[in-house]
């Protein structure tokens, strides 16, 4: 698979690149069909979603469609009556935050590494823990 | 199962076959006919370790087939009795996971954004009344997916259907 372009979350007063999909499990557990369609290779999920911490919560901000200009799906169409904010409290896992230099490119998904890696512990939306890793 | 007796049968066949059409070239080579007629005293020898070497292969090919029939079994997630933890009514579930976050981003509704999927759960289970909270690992290539849920158990006993709320992934670990 084709690199993938990163989803984009705010932490630490930053926005930083998040190698995580949370979303993707919102449509598996809920049983719900994407509305995003795959248009280009370095995209497979069609959207770029943006994602924030407050308080110790994994929130959605929004979501952009990609490489489609007919697709006008904003958070409202997917999550009902929350236009601005949606707590993925469906999401389970580690969120992979990425950022300064690129120290090895990986052409497949998110396979590249960072010099700066953060990896935060969620349990049903609320982190859990964090932990750092520092790659030369 | 009915497919691996198949394979043995036919593979049982092929090898009851082939030993059978050695057998009767050398027959027909002992009276001067057949294919084996002008074969050398070494590839008699060789026969032999053809048979058995033969007799060899296609358990082999068996046993690989049944091992990829089993893993791609173990591929598909089910929720088995074993997996079932205790019991609770509707009400008692539906008031244990109404989510509670202070910036008003989530549905009051049990399970948040899952309600629709909860609700289609106790529709397609037909309102069931022996409902178990279950929690299950399931290893799919290198990574393992930790479910937690709830499943509809029916009167004789089996699963019928069963609602995901929660699926944490993880690398599998490999065994040192």
């Amino acid at each position: 698979m084709t690199a993938q372009i990163p989803e984009t979350i705010e932490f630490e007063n930053k926005k930083q690149m998040l190698l995580t999909c949370p979303l993707e499990d919102y449509f598996t557990l809920g049983k719900v069909d994407s509305p995003f369609n795959a248009n280009c290779s370095a995209l497979w999920r069609g959207y770029i979603g943006h994602w924030k911490i407050i308080n110790g919560r994994l929130y959605l901000i929004s979501v952009e469609p990609q490489f489609d200009e007919e697709n006008t799906t904003v958070l409202g169409d997917i999550f009902p009556g929350f236009d601005n904010c949606v707590f993925a409290h469906w999401y389970s896992g580690e969120l992979r935050i990425a950022s300064g230099k690129e120290v090895e490119f990986a052409h497949a998904g998110f396979g590249s590494v960072y010099a700066r890696e953060v990896f935060l512990s969620v349990e049903e939306g609320v982190l859990v823990s964090t932990r750092v890793a520092h790659h030369k | 199962m009915i497919t691996d007796v198949v394979l043995y049968v036919w593979l049982l066949s092929l090898c009851g076959v082939v030993i059978h059409v050695f057998w009767f070239q050398w027959q027909e080579a002992k009276k001067g006919r057949g294919f084996f007629k002008d074969f050398k005293w070494y590839e008699w020898l060789l026969l032999p370790f053809l048979i058995v070497g033969e007799s060899f292969v296609w358990p082999y090919l068996w046993y690989q087939h049944v091992k990829y029939q089993r893993r791609k079994e173990r591929a598909v997630f089910r929720v088995e009795i074993s997996d079932l933890k205790n019991k609770l009514s509707i009400a008692e579930i539906e008031e244990k996971h109404v989510i509670s976050e202070p910036l008003d981003c989530v549905p009051p509704q049990p399970f948040g954004f899952l309600n629709e999927a909860w609700l289609d759960f106790l529709a397609d289970a037909n309102n069931p009344e022996n409902l178990y909270y279950f929690e299950k690992s399931h290893g799919e290539l290198s990574l393992e997916h930790h479910h937690k849920g709830y499943a509809a158990l029916s009167s004789d006993n089996k699963v019928t259907q069963y609602f995901i709320f929660s699926s944490r992934r993880e690398l599998c670990k490999v065994k040192a």
